[in-house]
């Protein structure tokens, strides 16, 4: 056994705590000091006296309406993207310039993608604010990382398969939908669970395409205004000087909870499969 | 030769480039009809090119040319008009690496069927066994046909990855080194499944193993730096070479 670390070994390893200890006791403080505020009764309850007593039923709920409606614009177009790009693709300038441009767009700040929501969904197409304007805005916002995922997971496949497949008089499509996407099926999945982990946070993007602070009643399609976690903490923590904080701990400790599970379910369920794969 | 005899594939002055890359040099064979023609020579020397350009499985690659002519039974095989899916089904393929589908014994084998449109699960389960039959494969299989094909052994996947081939009724099957990641045992195995096969179709071999050439093949051809230095009957080519080259390479003396 070796115990005389070097000078810079030493160093790595203090900056490898003061990287992971921060985030780390901030999701144990959220945790704690939410737990006064957490009942069965703030998860279950329509929210009284804006916010104030109550529940915040309609913000878990109008979350999952936004992760599904996300979900549900992201995935087919993201995953046709990615399709198009990883097998159908010339590779040409052009082509690499798109690539490009959707790893920048994924740089693009979030309040741009509010803005652009805004400006096309709620106004352009008149969708107004409702879930379905912020949830093509999320899925504005999430498509390059489906794209990138879905990508990934196609390159992953062995070309080997493709070529058996094309030796066996299939064509590129066929060779495409038969053989490959299906393998690379729990890739593709657990990269836009990923994707829609990081929607469930975002605030600026629903801030002006429909959220709403504090809604009686659940949402009864998706042309319906919502609450949503991330907005109604922002709202708690900065217009409502009368929230209770236990409260604002509750509603962060609850989102935080969500996200968690969306992306720890997807990376056990990752792990998982890549050790069943045989290939 | 033995001119009665039909010749399947034939080439004429075929070259093929790689953008500016000459891999292919004028190169004139006939692959004569159930008959087993090994291709030898050392790495690098176009052998896997040369065999892929019969099924057109070099499409595919950027910069890729085909000059002379290449025809299967008289139909010229880089024809613009020509159905590439249907050429693929006339000329099948095993690779240097068994790669059976992530999928059950019986679908890899039932996968070139159904793409054809063969949907009566009867119909399928007659060709499944009657290809696995003739890939020597049945015996070993037919009471796990559900089991995934990666279950299988690696002798046993190359020869489910043979009843794959089969299983759409080709003429030709093309073998790029088909038993260089398997054991002697394995080995020996698909050498007897090769020469049972031809009896039914062409085999064309891609082979590094000098010692499988000479037991399985009637016709072989040498290529060196992608030019087809000599094609003959095999045990000519064993015994009595007419180029230096050849000798050289089949005593060990290179490559």
């Amino acid at each position: 056994m070796r115990n005389n670390y070097s000078l810079k070994e030493i160093a790595c390893l203090v900056a490898l705590g003061i990287a992971v200890l921060p985030p780390l006791s901030a999701g144990l403080y959220i945790f704690i000091m939410a737990l006064p505020g957490l009942s069965l009764e703030f998860i279950t309850a329509m929210p009284l006296r804006r916010g104030i007593e109550g529940g915040i039923l309609p913000a878990i709920v109008g979350t999952i309406w936004l992760m599904f409606g996300t979900s549900l614009a992201a995935l087919p177009i993201g995953v046709g993207a990615g399709i198009y790009l990883a097998e159908f693709a010339p590779n040409n300038r052009l082509t690499r310039l798109l690539e490009m441009a959707l790893i920048n767009l994924a740089g693009v700040p979030s309040v741009v993608f509010g803005l652009f929501g805004y400006a096309v969904f709620v106004l352009m197409l008149g969708f107004g604010p409702s879930i379905l304007s912020a949830a093509l805005t999320l899925a504005a916002l999430t498509l390059p990382l489906v794209v990138t995922a879905t990508r990934q997971a196609l390159y992953g496949v062995p070309t080997s398969f493709r070529e058996a497949s094309l030796s066996l008089g299939a064509n590129r499509w066929q060779t495409v939908s038969t053989i490959v996407l299906p393998c690379a099926r729990t890739g593709i999945v657990t990269g836009t669970l990923l994707a829609m982990a990081r929607a469930a946070g975002e605030t600026a993007p629903i801030l002006i395409t429909g959220a709403a602070f504090a809604l009686p009643r659940l949402p009864s399609s998706f042309m319906s205004r919502f609450m949503a976690l991330p907005y109604h903490l922002y709202i708690s923590a900065t217009q409502i000087p009368a929230m209770p904080p236990e409260r604002m701990w509750a509603t962060a400790a609850v989102l935080l909870f969500l996200v968690l599970t969306m992306q720890v379910g997807a990376t056990i369920w990752r792990e998982q499969e890549r050790r069943n794969k045989n290939w | 030769m033995v001119n009665a005899q039909k010749q399947k594939i034939s080439l004429r002055d075929v070259s093929i480039y790689y953008s500016a890359l000459h891999v292919i040099k004028s190169v004139n064979i006939n692959f004569l009809e159930k008959e087993i023609t090994a291709i030898i020579g050392p790495s690098g020397s176009g052998k896997s090119t040369l065999l892929r350009s019969m099924n057109r499985m070099n499409d595919h690659i950027a910069g890729m040319r085909v000059q002379g002519e290449a025809s299967i039974g008289g139909a010229n095989i880089y024809d613009p008009k020509l159905d590439v899916v249907a050429l693929r089904r006339r000329v099948g393929m095993v690779f240097q690496k068994p790669n059976p589908f992530p999928k059950s014994i019986y679908d890899n084998v039932a996968y070139g069927p159904r793409l054809q449109g063969q949907k009566s699960k009867a119909e399928l389960d007659i060709i499944v066994e009657r290809s696995l039959k003739q890939a020597a494969l049945w015996e070993e299989v037919k009471d796990r046909l559900q089991a995934s094909g990666l279950a299988l052994s690696g002798g046993q996947q190359q020869r489910l990855c043979i009843a794959r081939a089969l299983a759409v009724d080709p003429e030709v099957l093309l073998m790029d080194e088909p038993a260089s990641s398997l054991d002697p045992a394995a080995t020996a195995k698909i050498e007897d499944l090769m020469l049972k096969l031809k009896e039914e179709l062409t085999v064309v071999v891609v082979t590094h193993n000098m010692q499988q050439a000479g037991r399985v093949s009637d016709y072989t051809a040498f290529l060196l730096g992608g030019e087809l230095v000599e094609f003959d009957v095999t045990r000519k080519i064993f015994t009595t070479p007419t180029d230096k080259r050849t000798d050289d390479y089949i005593s060990g003396r290179m490559g």
